[in-house]
């Protein structure tokens, strides 16, 4: 398994190893049994897109909204602060 | 000490008159205030194997931080892992005070003010070593006992997340607590403004409506803190630790923490160093600082500290057992000698995650039950009692 959905509604994976650009990623945990093909680098830990996601779109992990996508982002891309943001904490983005 | 089905429900403690059990021993040196923080540890210097506290504040304290100042005292002095205590101080009447309480209590003490001696730290040196050695002879003479699970606050911290947290070691801990409660124990988590992004998860498992508001207003006061001293809550938590090992946002990072605390409903919000009132899941209104959050556990009478941490973090408190816990496998593999148990088998899918709970539960109860945890071995702790406002 190198990357794990936690929960149904999840859009995101998390690589569970440092992953290459090109790869395909094996994905487990929840309904997993599916497979990824990486458009970038991966570092382990980081979240991957398991669709596209548009401007505007909820991020979900363990089941909830973790944030809002900033920049559109491809499946297999990397989703991470440059293209996502908090929508709890206070500040506006940069 | 396996029960008919096998499943171990007991450690060996030392039990104490007022009903609690300890998982440790010890003869606590503590100065109440800080005119005799130094005179303690030089005290401590003289009796090897002591734990020694000092409270480097006192006089002039006000609202929260005195009641803070108040409960932490009590609390170490009383505390169920503490055997004995010698107490000094500069303050009489607080003394006094404090020596009555651990007499209802029944907790061996012994209490010297500087005043009566001759205002001379060495002549409050000499006495209060001879009066810890005396103590320490005498709580040697106390042995383990059977005791049950229930009679455990085990307190659940993390620091230094990385996601691996949130994947594996949280849910993992999350278990045991869901275990202790469903056994009579307490828990508790605290990190107030970890709970930010997921706290409407927390307020609906609250008992009553009146916990769930709680939970919430808890959180609201704290984000305000942070607003009102212009704080970049982006910038600041997820920190440059957290963003780096793959964070993106307070509300991953906060679902991620709180499944630390399992799945049992929470019986309310205690303030910092607030002792839980009854058995079950309790939630702490404590600042996120592992100093601080520790001590707030230890001085609300938690025997045992169960820290997740990502990348590595070697602090603990003094007086309560810190077992150090990590699934990330870059880092159980080079901090040999600071984590106390590796769940790394379960991120890298050789071990499912229900025998590695079983696995963390068997430690638990060993360290309860007298093994040692690195950070005891190698000195690690410290007692650390939040401020809250100015002094006079």
């Amino acid at each position: 398994m190198d990357a794990i959905v936690l929960n149904e509604r999840d859009n995101v994976a998390t690589a569970l190893r440092p992953l290459a650009r090109g790869a395909v990623a094996r994905v487990g945990g929840v309904g997993g049994g599916a497979t990824l093909c990486l458009a970038e680098d991966v570092p382990l830990l980081h979240k991957i897109a398991l669709v596209d996601l548009a401007a505007g779109d909820l991020v979900y992990k363990y089941g909830e909204a973790i944030g809002v996508v900033t920049h559109q982002v491809a499946a297999g891309n990397l989703v991470h602060v440059h293209n996502m943001r908090s929508r709890r904490a206070q500040r506006p983005p940069v | 000490m396996p029960t008919g089905d096998g499943r171990l429900m007991q450690f060996l403690g030392y039990a104490r008159p007022d009903g609690s059990v300890g998982v440790r021993n010890h003869l606590l040196v503590l100065s109440i205030t800080g005119l005799t923080g130094p005179a303690a540890r030089r005290i401590a210097r003289t009796l090897p194997g002591c734990r020694c506290v000092t409270m480097p504040y006192g006089g002039g304290l006000l609202g929260a931080d005195a009641l803070a100042h108040e409960r932490a005292l009590l609390g170490f002095a009383s505390h169920p892992n503490v055997g004995a205590v010698v107490m000094v101080g500069g303050n009489k009447p607080e003394l006094v005070r404090l020596a009555e309480q651990l007499a209802s209590l029944e907790k061996p003490c012994e209490a010297l003010v500087l005043d009566d001696c001759e205002h001379d730290a060495l002549t409050l040196t000499d006495r209060a070593v001879r009066k810890g050695a005396a103590l320490a002879r005498q709580i040697s003479r106390q042995r383990r006992v059977p005791a049950p699970v229930s009679s455990l606050f085990v307190a659940l911290e993390c620091g230094r997340s990385d996601p691996s947290s949130g994947l594996v070691a949280n849910p993992l801990v999350g278990r045991i607590a869901d275990r202790l409660v469903d056994s009579g124990g307490r828990a508790a988590i605290g990190e107030t403004v970890e709970w930010l992004g997921a706290e409407h998860l927390l307020a609906a498992r609250g008992v009553t409506p009146a916990v769930g508001e709680a939970i919430v207003d808890a959180v609201r006061r704290r984000e305000a803190l942070a607003v009102d001293a212009g704080m970049d809550l982006l910038g600041n938590n997820p920190g440059p630790t957290n963003i780096d090992a793959g964070l993106s946002s307070i509300e991953e990072k906060s679902l991620g923490n709180i499944t630390k605390c399992g799945n049992r409903p929470i019986r309310g919000v205690i303030g910092y160093a607030e002792a839980p009132p009854g058995p079950g899941l309790w939630v702490m209104d404590a600042p996120a600082y592992a100093p601080e959050s520790l001590t707030g556990f230890t001085a609300a009478g938690a025997q045992l500290l169960l820290f997740t941490t990502g990348v590595g973090n070697s602090f603990a408190s003094d007086l309560c057992p810190t077992i150090k816990l990590s699934a990330n496998p870059v880092a159980t593999r080079r901090l040999g000698q600071q984590l106390d148990f590796d769940a790394s088998a379960v991120f890298e899918g050789r071990e499912p995650i229900e025998t590695a709970a079983e696995r963390l539960f068997e430690a638990v109860l060993d360290v309860a039950s007298g093994t040692l945890t690195w950070g005891e071995v190698l000195g690690e702790g410290e007692e650390v009692v939040s401020r809250f406002g100015p002094a006079l």
